[in-house]
C-alpha cells in the first residue's frame, strides 16, 4: 500500500470496525486495521485504512452496517480531514 | 474406580478437546486486550470477540451480532435485564420454576418497594401453562420464564407462553432463562417473540466457566448496567449508547470467549443428537429406578419435554447421605439439596429437604448411568 492516497474509515465501536473488516475482505478490498489516529478521534479503538481509489467499493460494502460511518483523508501536510463521498 | 460425573447441570465436565485447545491457544498466543489498543495482538483479540459474537447471534437467530452482550454468566445477564428495564412501580411476573438468579434480585427489589411480583404457579411436574397471561396487569413490565429446569429438567413451551403474553400486551417484555437449555434445544429469539435470552457458556455449550451472555431482541429504553471503559468514545465521560458497548464495560473474558466459540462450534451441528442421547440416559434412569421402594422420581413424565436432568428423593434416607455415599463408595458425582431453586422445589413438593439431582451430558455413557442406578439400588436397601 505504498505511494497511494489513503483514506480512513471511522466507526463508532470496535465491533463495527471488525464487521466492516469482514465485509471489506469479502469484497476483495486491500485494507489494514490500525490504531485510530489521534487527529481523527480520541477513542482507543481502530480505524480501517484503505486506498482512496477503493472508496466506492468500501462505501458499497459497508452499506449494510447500521452504524455511523466517517471517512477521512490525509493531505500532503499530514492533516486529516473528513471527506463527504459523492 | 472410574469417576462417574453426573453433575453437568452445575457445569459440564469434561470439556471437548477443541475447547481446551482454543482457551490454551488464546492464553498462549493472542490474549491481549480486545478493543483497547491498535496493535496487531489487540486487533486479533478483537477479531475473536467479533467472531464469537457472530457465532452466538447465529445460534439464537439474533437480528444482528451487536445484540449479543457478553457477561460473566447467566446470572449477570439476568441482572442486566432487570437493571436495564425495571423502574419503580413496575410489576413483574415469574414462573414458580425460577432459579435464585431470577428470584433473589426480584425479591430484593420487591422488599425495597421498587417492584411488585406475581408468581405463576406451575403444576406438580413443573409445567407452566399459557395462563401466565392472567397475571399481567397494566403495570406489568416483564415476564420471566425458565426454559428448562435445573431441578427436574422439565422444558417449557416458551413459544406458546411468550406468544400468549405478547397477545395480551406486546409491550410486556419477556426474558427467557436458557441456562440449562442452550446447546440442547434450538432457540430462535425472533420466532418465539421474546425480548431477551440469558445463557451461560459452561453448561450445555461446553465452554469454560466465567462466560455467558444476553441476546437482545428489543433494545428500546434500556439503561446501562455496568458502566465504564469500552474503548470507544474515550473522550466522553458518559456511557456510549450504541450496542454492544452500552452494556459491556471493562475488559472482556477473552479466554472464556475463545472457549465459548469452540464450544458452540462443537455442539451446534449436533444438538439434536446430544439431546436425544441425554434423553436415552434419562429413560434408562427412570426404568432403572422406578421399581425401587420408597424412591420418588421428579421429571416431566414425558421425554418430549425434558432435558438430561432428573431429581430423585428417598422417603427415609436424606439426599445428602445418598450423595455422600455415591461419592465415597462409588465415585459417582451428583448434586444434592435445593440447587439454588427453592421456589422450584416448593412447586415440586420437595422443599425444604431437596433432592438428589442427576444431570447427564455429552460425555456420559450407558455404563455411567448403569453404575449410578446400581449404586442407588444398593444404597436404598
Amino acid at each position: 500500500m505504498k505511494n497511494m492516497d489513503y483514506c480512513y474509515l471511522l466507526l463508532p465501536s470496535v465491533h463495527d470496525a471488525m464487521k466492516a473488516e469482514k465485509l471489506l475482505l469479502q469484497s476483495g478490498c486491500a485494507i489494514q486495521v490500525i490504531a485510530t489516529p489521534r487527529e481523527i478521534s480520541h477513542n482507543c479503538g481502530v480505524v480501517i485504512k484503505f486506498s482512496c481509489a477503493e472508496i466506492n467499493t468500501v462505501l458499497l460494502s459497508c452499506k449494510e452496517l447500521s452504524a455511523e460511518q466517517k471517512i477521512f483523508k490525509k493531505n500532503s501536510n499530514n492533516v486529516y480531514y473528513e471527506i463527504i463521498p459523492e | 474406580m472410574a469417576m462417574v460425573y453426573l453433575d453437568n447441570a452445575a457445569t459440564s465436565f469434561p470439556k471437548p478437546d477443541t475447547v481446551i485447545k482454543a482457551v490454551t491457544n488464546c492464553l498462549t498466543n493472542y490474549c491481549a486486550n480486545p478493543g483497547r489498543s491498535g496493535h496487531s495482538l489487540s486487533i486479533e483479540a478483537a477479531r475473536k470477540v467479533f467472531e464469537t459474537r457472530e457465532t452466538v447471534a447465529e445460534l439464537f437467530h439474533a437480528k444482528d451480532s451487536r445484540y449479543v452482550i457478553f457477561t460473566a454468566n447467566a446470572t449477570m445477564a439476568i441482572n442486566l435485564v432487570f437493571h436495564a428495564l425495571l423502574q419503580k412501580g413496575d410489576h413483574v411476573v415469574v414462573s414458580s420454576m425460577e432459579h435464585n438468579a431470577v428470584m433473589r434480585p426480584l425479591r430484593h427489589w420487591e422488599s425495597q418497594g421498587i417492584i411488585t411480583l406475581s408468581l405463576a404457579n406451575a403444576d406438580g411436574n413443573g409445567f407452566v401453562d399459557d395462563d401466565i397471561g392472567a397475571f399481567i396487569q397494566p403495570a406489568t413490565r416483564l415476564c420471566v420464564i425458565n426454559h428448562a429446569s435445573n431441578v427436574n429438567g422439565v422444558v417449557q413451551d416458551i413459544a406458546s407462553i411468550a406468544g400468549r403474553i405478547k397477545e395480551i400486551n406486546p409491550d410486556v417484555a419477556v426474558l427467557i432463562d436458557a441456562s440449562q437449555s442452550t446447546g440442547l434445544i434450538p432457540i430462535d429469539i425472533q420466532a418465539i417473540k421474546c425480548d431477551f435470552v440469558a445463557f451461560t457458556g459452561h453448561k450445555a455449550l461446553y465452554g469454560p466457566q466465567g462466560i455467558g451472555g444476553l441476546v437482545i431482541n428489543t433494545a428500546k429504553h434500556l439503561q446501562p448496567f455496568i458502566m465504564g471503559g469500552t474503548g470507544s468514545k474515550s473522550e466522553s465521560q458518559f456511557q456510549p449508547q450504541f450496542l454492544p458497548d452500552k452494556f459491556e464495560s471493562g475488559t472482556l473474558n477473552l479466554p472464556g470467549i475463545a472457549g465459548l466459540k469452540a464450544g458452540i462450534d462443537y455442539v451446534k451441528s449436533r444438538m439434536d443428537e446430544i439431546h436425544h442421547n441425554e434423553l436415552l440416559h434419562i429413560k434408562t434412569i427412570v426404568e432403572g429406578l422406578s421399581s425401587i421402594k420408597d424412591l420418588k422420581l421428579f421429571w416431566s413424565r414425558s421425554l418430549h419435554n425434558q432435558i438430561g436432568v432428573i431429581s430423585v428423593a428417598h422417603n427415609h434416607i436424606p439426599c445428602s447421605e445418598i450423595g455422600q455415599r455415591l461419592n465415597d463408595e462409588f465415585s459417582v458425582f451428583v448434586r444434592t439439596g435445593l440447587h439454588c431453586a427453592p421456589l422450584a422445589h416448593e412447586t415440586l413438593g420437595t422443599y425444604p429437604n431437596g433432592t438428589l439431582r442427576v444431570s447427564v451430558g455429552l460425555f456420559t455413557n450407558k455404563s455411567d448411568v448403569d453404575v449410578f442406578c446400581k449404586a442407588i439400588e444398593i444404597i436404598s436397601k
